[in-house]
């Protein structure tokens, strides 16, 4: 009897039947470790992945600097690249300590003078506008209507949608309705800031700066439709708008209307 | 006290943690799969008397194994995959009738090929393959092993996870079933 068992085999053809059964087993494991890794590397990828753009979002925000000036007198920032802002009451810069390392890059509105560092690529984004600079000196006055940006020294390019023009020293420009006009020149190297007054006396000056001064000081949009490189010499009572524009008006034997919502348009006669 | 309780902490850590304990990498699977693949499809067999169902629990078994890879105690993995493949035959085998076909090797001594003897020889082989089923579940496959794969029973055992006095018990069963059956059948 014992004879017969050890001349026995199971029924199976062996090394074929091994080598079979070895190729499918390794297929399912190696389905299965796909699935396994897919699945819960997903989730933790996926977590990781959502804990950190949460933490990123959170310094970044975190790292915002926003600087209001309050004050009736301008006041000077420095920013982290050791450039100065001056900043006229009411004006609001704002950028982001951690953005900052690789993208030199302000948020601006109100009324300022920009004296840059050389170095990479600056940007102002104004409401309207976007200013790239590279080591210069210019003046900005903006609010959401409008932007005036007048380069003092070095060489600025203004740029809105498609639009863009390059300002060389005392070359300015002017956005309203969402359209870049022609640049003109004002020759001088300081920061033009409105001035607080009743009375005021220009010489020979632009009349889209006049303008632009009107606007600040009697909270007013003018829409002008004269032609560009007008100069304005003369005094204006900034107090009454029909006298105010009346006196401007003149020289230039043009008329002006008062709409309902009280911005002014001017046009020639 | 403060040195004393550390050395028992440290004490506690070493007895507690066991050095085979670890993830099975794709490479072991393999070895082990070589190892020991065929020795457990035979068990099966002998366990289920069915060429299918063994190849394919003993495939399944070894996929199980790969699923609990990331905590396995590579010292006792031969007879946890037994084992498993042990629990998986008993799940699929139930209500199912043992009907046991062995192949003989080839290799036969030339001076006792008589027509006669073969004839006896084969109808002896039939008996005892009709008699195995005879012998309880458990005695058989252990008796199997031995005979037929030439496993030593201190191997049995620890594939099986009994002791040895367990195995020499089943396969003394399982020639006594054998015995009874044979000379009640000549």
């Amino acid at each position: 009897m014992e004879e017969n068992f050890h001349s026995w085999k199971p029924p199976f053809d062996d090394d074929e039947s091994i080598a079979r059964a070895k190729a499918k087993v390794l297929s399912r494991i190696e389905a299965k470790t796909r699935y396994t890794f897919s699945f819960k590397k997903r989730i933790k990828l996926a977590a990781a992945v959502l804990v950190l753009v949460v933490m990123g979002a959170m310094a970044y925000i975190l790292n915002n600097v926003e600087i209001t000036n309050a004050h009736n007198e301008v006041e000077i920032v420095v920013l982290p690249d050791d450039s100065k802002v001056t900043l006229a009451h009411g004006a609001v810069i704002s950028y982001n300590k951690i953005g900052w390392r690789w993208k030199k890059s302000v948020t601006f509105e109100g009324m300022g003078h920009f004296n840059i560092t050389p170095g990479k690529n600056f940007t102002v984004q104004l409401p309207d506008a976007k200013i790239k600079v590279l080591g210069t000196s210019f003046t900005v006055w903006t609010n959401i209507k409008s932007s005036f940006i007048h380069c003092t020294e070095g060489i600025i390019k203004v740029m809105r949608d498609k639009d863009e023009v390059t300002l060389h020293p005392y070359e300015f420009t002017t956005i309203s309705n969402n359209r870049i006009s022609p640049k003109e020149i004002y020759s001088t190297s300081q920061f033009l800031l409105p001035r607080n007054e009743r009375t005021l006396t220009y010489t020979s000056v632009p009349l889209s700066i006049v303008l632009r001064e009107l606007e600040v000081q009697m909270n007013i949009h003018i829409e002008n439709h004269l032609p560009k490189g007008l100069k304005y010499t003369g005094t204006i009572d900034a107090y009454d708008v029909k006298t105010c524009f009346e006196v401007l008006c003149k020289p230039f034997g043009a008329t002006f209307e008062i709409m309902p919502n009280g911005d002014v348009w001017i046009f020639p006669q | 006290m403060l040195i004393r309780k550390s050395k028992r902490q440290f004490l506690f850590i070493i007895t507690t943690r066991d050095e085979n304990i670890g993830v099975l990498t794709r490479e072991e699977f393999e070895q082990l799969f070589d190892l020991h693949y065929k020795q457990l499809r035979n068990f099966l067999y002998y366990k289920t008397s069915q060429v299918e169902l063994s190849e394919d629990v003993a495939q399944d078994a070894f996929v199980k194994l790969w699923e609990t890879r990331k905590k396995i105690n590579k010292s006792t993995v031969k007879a946890y995959l037994f084992t498993i493949a042990n629990n998986l035959a008993i799940n699929r085998l139930k209500n199912k009738q043992l009907r046991f076909k062995f192949l003989k090797y080839q290799e036969q001594r030339s001076d006792i090929q008589t027509p006669q003897y073969l004839m006896e020889m084969e109808e002896f082989d039939l008996k005892l393959q009709a008699a195995l089923s005879k012998i309880p579940d458990g005695a058989r496959e252990a008796f199997l092993m031995n005979r037929i794969d030439g496993i030593k029973y201190r191997e049995i055992a620890e594939m099986l996870n009994i002791s040895m006095k367990a195995v020499e018990k089943r396969i003394s069963t399982a020639l006594a079933v054998l015995r009874a059956e044979i000379e009640e059948k000549i």
